[in-house]
């Protein structure tokens, strides 16, 4: 379980590293990858926080496709997203299956 | 905004002190505040004097209080204490050069409860995507432009309740979207005069407005991206009171009601500003 304004902040902001300090890149890298890599799966809980902003939700997630460590197909055999808002859920399941390479 | 021209030529092309006199204001819009704010701000940033500007404070005590709140006499000897009472302490105002989340959230978590399901959120990310752009986009000066001088990739976000409504403004001193937009990453020139010969605009400021807004929502160019605008219109669609002004030089984009309207001002903002106004229910 990755529960978001739990390990990492209630404030996500910003695509890259440089654009804050809970940028989508660095949730990527710090927490996502290392956790998929030492569980195989894993539920990652979306509620909490006091939003997202796409620039967040893409790097994050589709970031995760473009970084080749594992495949689309992959991905969301191993990720399972967890909120109550149903349109949250849609919008990271397009970036992890439509994100070009 | 012929003021602030005014303003602007005085202090940064020829570079001379001014008091800026605001002894007979006796109200103030939040987006015209933060504006003001945002040029006094980068006026002091830049100055190598301390004396550079001062502001001559308004005779109404409440608008005394509210621009001493929101940092207006930054440059003054005679900051007063805060104030407490209501009508003043609802003005709130922050400044970054980061993608900062904490700084939004912690003036919506001021109206926890107070505001409809998902207007919040939807604040939240609006908010944090403009800061984003603003980091991204509302700098990228060409060699010339000297945009970042002395300030950074700062924006200025300035929040008031009042009469059971709240406005939340963030603004840049940057290029503005009608120049940022061609120079995008994120979307092909093509992409973009296509959409604009779909569209059937003319070459304005607003016009440009609309097709950065539209870009967003139809998806064109790298998949997720550029999303950024249509995600602050999105915000105030939850309410049917809600509606949010985006303002880019000359251009104005405004969203109500699900329903949106452009148009031109004949003085330019000289950057981006982006102001919403959504309902808030009594504490």
């Amino acid at each position: 379980m990755l529960d978001i304004a739990d390990v990492f902040t209630r404030f996500p902001a910003g695509r890259f590293r440089g654009d804050g300090p809970y940028s989508g890149e660095r949730f990527r890298d710090d927490y996502l990858i290392p956790a998929l890599e030492k569980y195989g799966k894993l539920i990652v809980r979306l509620d909490g926080t006091m939003g997202y902003g796409s620039s967040f939700l893409e790097e994050a997630f589709g970031g995760l496709v473009r970084a080749n460590r594992f495949s689309a197909n992959q991905l969301t055999a191993m990720i399972t997203l967890e909120s109550r808002d149903r349109s949250l859920i849609d919008e990271i399941t397009e970036y992890l299956t439509a994100t070009r390479h | 905004m012929e003021f602030l021209e005014s303003l602007r030529s005085k202090t940064l092309i020829k570079g001379i002190g001014v008091t800026v006199d605001l002894s007979r204001v006796e109200q103030i819009r939040p987006s015209a505040a933060l504006l003001l704010l945002a040029e006094i701000d980068r006026t002091l940033n830049r100055a190598i004097h301390t004396a550079a500007l001062r502001v001559a404070r308004p005779a109404d005590p409440v608008i005394d209080a509210v621009m001493n709140q929101i940092g207006i006499y930054r440059g003054n000897t005679d900051p007063s204490p805060e104030s407490q009472r209501d009508d003043v302490r609802h003005w709130r105002a922050a400044t970054g050069v980061l993608s900062e989340g904490q700084k939004s959230g912690s003036i919506l978590e001021f109206y926890d409860g107070r505001l409809a399901e998902g207007i919040t959120k939807g604040l939240y990310d609006g908010l944090v995507e403009a800061m984003t752009n603003t980091v991204h986009h509302a700098y990228a000066g060409q060699v010339g432009e000297e945009l970042k001088r002395h300030i950074g990739k700062r924006w200025w976000m300035l929040s008031q309740e009042r009469d059971g409504l709240l406005t939340v403004a963030i603004c840049d001193l940057g290029i503005g979207i009608p120049r940022s937009l061609p120079r995008s990453e994120t979307f092909s020139n093509a992409a973009v005069k296509a959409l604009w010969r779909i569209l059937g605009l003319d070459n304005s400021d607003g016009s440009a407005i609309k097709v950065a807004v539209e870009l967003g929502r139809t998806r064109t160019g790298e998949p997720g991206r550029g999303k950024g605008l249509s995600e602050i219109v999105r915000a105030v669609n939850l309410s049917t009171s809600g509606r949010v002004y985006i303002c880019s030089n000359r251009g104005v984009y405004a969203s109500a009601d699900g329903k949106d309207s452009f148009y031109n001002h004949s003085h330019s903002v000289r950057g981006t500003l982006i102001h919403w106004t959504v309902p808030v229910s009594d504490d």
